[in-house]
């Protein structure tokens, strides 16, 4: 019955993923033998784990043992992952069916896929369109119904723009909720790693497997610190902030959604957190700095099998990375490089260290006062493909999705009606552990009816 | 600090990374812009506290033993070195 199943799901990827280009690998005969195993199991009368039969892709920055980890970059483009990450691990162990990996802004540096260093991946919902990113072909996957699960990674919002631009559920956990052992790590402080599914429910599934304490991702807690159930209506407040710029058809679905929480009897009240102006810069000089650090380790000698020609290490160096990686990874690296220079470290990166702080205690603040906070994921729609190429109108993209980064806080996205072919996403922010208010109100979004 | 092709190159060398002309003019526009967007942050408040850590508590010291890796996690490790000498890497000349 599973490997039926499967052999359904890895038939429709191989005739449509031509089109939509979700995935990097895809794993034939991996994934019927676990099927096959699956269904012997079920013959033996054996109990089968929490995730038994769910088809699932993972995004090509997390480790599955003997598999390529290329984070869609040509500086990991042989590099074969030696151990399973940690949320690998639990996958398996509770009978999860891995059938691919997918794509991704090269080392997650991006916010619409288009900075693969391979390919291109395509919106479903309309193939000229970019799926949003980093973690754009988990969500394509998604929403291709390639997949029942996906994972992504979140370091500003790489698990809900894409699941908002391509219609489907994300979440981003409470930072230290979900192990980042095995991850290709990004910004230590920021990175987490989260389901993008079909329905909430899904997402509710995948994260109560992933959660939890472990021994080598220091930042994590027990998962008992998490409480995924939550019966009520959990008190709104709507950011003024999150509505600045938005697009007119984004602010009109959300007023829409408005509406209709109002006579489900909500309590909702509009707020200002004022430090959110400055969230994109308080976010990407944390992110450059950090960015910067963690690309050090790749200097062609221990990842990638590259083949060195010149004599002299330095140079050897300096060509590889400037020849193997893309121009945002070379552009973080040296903004990162400049900030944290000794000369300007006090002016740049210690004054975002502070700035964070203050829009931490701001969005506390209002989260000690009620229980979620509500907005739009992305203050605009998908765009098409190539229209945009200038760096900073793509960092700006990302205004809406990287305060619960910096807040170390969950945020989830869940459609919400229908503008054109897309579905925009609308975002949750909770408090720490406070997923199961934030699954509450994504449920019940899920569930209104649109005309 | 004025933002010019030179200072461009010189975070080039600090990083280890080569780039190419066109590249260092197209990312001397680019930073100039993006550091004049984020030079806003620079009106936040003087004083303040730094974050440091996300969840606010300090990460606890794990017990100071060696976790021995299998044969098998040690021939993937070695499996990725580029060029190898059975176990042992090969990197090229520090030092003449």
């Amino acid at each position: 019955m599973y490997y039926e199943r499967v052999s359904k799901f890895l038939d429709k990827i191989e005739k449509e993923d031509t089109k939509i280009r979700a995935f990097i690998e895809i794993y034939y005969d991996d994934a019927l033998a676990k099927a096959k195993e699956l269904d012997k199991k079920v013959n033996e009368g054996k109990k089968l784990g929490k995730l038994a039969g769910k088809a699932i892709a993972i995004k090509n920055n997390i480790a599955i043992k003997g598999k390529l980890l290329s984070c869609a970059s040509k500086m990991l483009e042989n590099y074969i992952a030696p151990y399973n990450a940690h949320v690998i691990e639990k996958i398996n162990a509770e009978d999860g069916i891995i059938l691919g990996s997918t794509n991704l802004d090269e080392f997650a540096c991006g916010s619409d896929t288009t900075n693969s260093a391979f390919f291109q991946t395509r919106n479903p919902l309309n193939i000229e369109y970019v799926p949003g990113g980093t973690s754009g072909g988990s969500a394509a996957a998604v929403a291709a119904n390639f997949i029942d699960i996906a994972l992504g990674s979140d370091t500003g919002g790489s698990i809900r723009c894409p699941a908002s631009f391509c219609g489907v559920v994300g979440i981003k956990p409470t930072y230290g909720l979900v192990s980042r052992y095995g991850l290709s790590d990004t910004t230590m402080s920021l990175d987490q790693i989260g389901p993008i599914t079909q329905s909430v429910n899904d997402a509710k599934l995948m994260l109560s497997v992933i959660a939890g304490k472990d021994e080598r991702d220091q930042t994590t807690y027990r998962t008992q610190k998490m409480k995924l159930k939550y019966s009520g209506k959990p008190s709104i407040a709507i950011v003024k902030e999150f509505l600045d710029g938005a697009d007119e058809q984004i602010i009109k679905n959300f007023h829409l959604l408005i509406e209709k929480l109002n006579i489900g009897g909500y309590n909702i009240k509009e707020v200002s957190i004022p430090t959110i102006k400055y969230a994109i810069p308080i976010y990407y000089l944390t992110v450059f700095a950090e960015f910067s650090s963690a690309m050090q380790k790749y200097d062609g000698l221990r990842y990638g099998k590259i083949d060195y020609i010149l004599e002299n290490i330095n140079e050897s160096v300096n060509e590889l990375r400037g020849d193997k990686f893309g121009l945002e990874v070379k552009r973080r690296i040296l903004l990162g490089t400049y900030i944290t220079t000794q000369e300007y470290q006090k002016e740049w990166y210690g004054k975002t260290l502070s700035a964070r702080a203050v829009l931490k205690k701001e969005i506390e603040f209002v989260l000690s006062k009620y229980d979620v906070l509500l907005g739009p994921t992305m203050s605009t729609l998908p765009w098409k493909i190539g229209e945009k190429s200038n760096p900073l109108e793509m960092y700006l993209a990302d205004i809406l999705t990287v305060p619960a980064n910096l807040a170390g806080i969950p945020a989830g996205s869940v459609p919400f009606g229908k503008v054109g072919k897309f579905k925009p996403g609308i975002q949750i922010l909770g408090n720490r552990f406070g997923e199961g208010k934030v699954f509450a109100l994504m449920e019940e979004i899920e569930m209104l009816e649109v005309e | 600090m004025e933002i010019n092709k030179e200072l461009v190159r010189e975070m080039g060398a600090l990083a280890h990374v080569k780039l190419s002309e066109a590249e260092i003019a197209q990312l001397e526009k680019e930073f100039k812009e993006i550091f004049e967007y984020f030079s806003s942050i620079k009106e936040i408040g003087e004083k303040g506290e730094s974050l440091l850590y996300v969840t606010g508590t300090k990460g606890k010291l794990r017990a100071d033993e060696i976790n021995a890796k299998t044969n098998d996690e040690i021939d993937a490790i070695v499996e990725n070195f580029a060029q190898k000498d059975g176990r042992l890497l090969i990197a090229p000349k520090l030092l003449d």
